[in-house]
């Protein structure tokens, strides 16, 4: 933490004054004092610090040479004794985004020093903010950089003074899903009941844990014709064959296993159990079809109802699982169950 | 979370469980609620003998079925 901020400003050939999209390509190239809107930061730094040295990296040499980008960038920061990073901002430039959150992240992990940079909310570099990457939300375009470097500057100086900081929608950056306690006078049983009856007087009520914004995926058309359908089972119940091969854990899974269900009428509890810490199995280990239907399926199968069962039952246990790894395991069963063939899925969830 | 990724490829999903709330606000489009199964098992009433609780099941999977050749635009919960 220190009194006096010194800062390094990363910046792109375009903002840095220093050629158009033909520099692009443009290799790591380091000068001192400020270029582009380097020069206002210095003046809104005032007596606070200075802007010591900019940095200039072409977006495409960034986003091919990332290894050396941003060593270039921690080697800039500790040759001029840099103890703040500002990059960019970036407002709606995708691939400058990207690169101001990977200088962010590389001088951040690998020097500890203090990072910020800014963007527009849509920016794909706006993903940073969950690596640490402390990013004040800009407008779309350089029309609003006379609004975002103060803020900017603002916050990297708070932070380099080591001043603990509001939550991130007071202080103006982009929540990082960091949560830190604090003592409230009231307890949390009376602030909930609070809450309700300001929801009951239709008053406004704000949340004290912010639910991430799910992803939306556009639903796929839906089947046909049963009777050509190839329906896959998969679950995040957690059944297993009774050896557990792919030794999936009752919670926290980070893996998924696929079971032959070949030549089987249906599933039986002398072959396949659940482990899930998340529900009682009892029910489910005395008959393993109450979890996952294979039997009532193969009666549809054998009665031409549906064209045929995948063989292949994909499995996992989604007890407290990482919604990261989820995505990833959903990913993986989707490539098997299209590798087996299936024209759509059942899907048992407990 | 699952199904979406199911569904990202391109295979229309169903889920079927009692906690659809939680389906819908993960994002999941099609989602099967089967009212005489419980959280612990989505597929079966243990209450019911074999027979009967087999031929529940056959009909809680038609159902799911049913819910794979329905166009949706976005989450939505069937009850059967």
């Amino acid at each position: 933490m220190s009194d006096h901020i010194r800062v390094l400003h990363f910046l792109n050939p375009f903002f840095a004054g220093i050629g158009g999209e033909e520099s692009n390509y443009m290799a790591p190239r380091v000068e001192a004092g400020a270029r582009g809107p380097g020069s206002r930061i210095s003046q809104l730094l005032a007596n606070d610090g200075e802007l010591v040295a900019t940095i200039v990296i072409g977006d495409n040499y960034f986003a091919e040479n990332q290894l050396q980008s941003r060593e270039a960038v921690c080697a800039a920061a500790s040759d001029h004794h840099a103890n703040v990073l500002v990059a960019g901002p970036a407002f709606n430039a995708g691939r400058y985004g990207l690169a101001c959150g990977a200088a962010c992240e590389a001088v951040a992990r690998q020097l500890g020093i203090v990072a910020v940079t800014g963007m527009f909310s849509e920016n794909p570099g706006v993903d940073f903010r969950r690596r640490g990457v402390y990013i004040v939300p800009t407008g779309d375009s350089a029309r609003t950089m006379g609004d975002a470097l103060p803020r900017i500057v603002a916050l990297s100086v708070k932070l380099a003074r080591g001043e603990s900081l509001r939550p991130a929608a007071e202080e103006g950056y982009l929540g990082r899903g960091i949560r830190i306690n604090e003592r409230l006078p009231q307890s949390s049983a009376m602030r909930a009941v609070d809450m309700l009856l300001r929801k009951l007087h239709d008053e406004a009520v704000e949340s004290e844990i912010v639910l991430e914004a799910q992803e939306v995926v556009a639903p796929p058309p839906p089947l046909r014709d049963l009777k050509d359908a190839v329906i896959a089972l998969a679950t995040e119940t957690g059944l297993i064959p009774h050896s557990n091969p792919d030794r999936i854990p009752s919670a926290r899974s980070r893996v998924w296993g696929k079971y032959s269900v070949v030549d089987l009428k249906g599933l039986t509890s002398d072959q396949f159990s659940f482990v899930h810490g998340g529900y009682d199995t009892t029910k489910v280990n005395q008959d393993p079809n109450r979890g996952v239907p294979l039997d009532a399926l193969r009666d549809l199968e054998d009665s031409g109802v549906i064209k045929q069962v995948v063989n292949e039952v994909v499995s996992t246990c989604g007890n407290g699982g990482s919604l990261l790894e989820m995505k990833r395991i959903g990913h993986e069963m989707a490539q098997e169950a299209q590798l087996q063939g299936a024209t759509a899925v059942i899907l048992p969830a407990t | 979370v699952l199904a979406k990724e199911f569904e990202r490829v391109g295979l229309p999903t169903v889920i079927v469980t009692s906690l659809p709330d939680v389906a819908v606000q993960m994002g999941a489009n099609r989602v099967l609620r089967p009212r005489a199964s419980t959280f612990h098992h989505p597929f079966g009433v243990a209450q019911m003998d074999a027979d009967h609780e087999r031929i529940w099941r056959r009909e809680a999977v038609l159902a799911a079925l049913k819910v794979l050749q329905t166009p949706v635009d976005g989450p939505t919960v069937f009850d059967f």
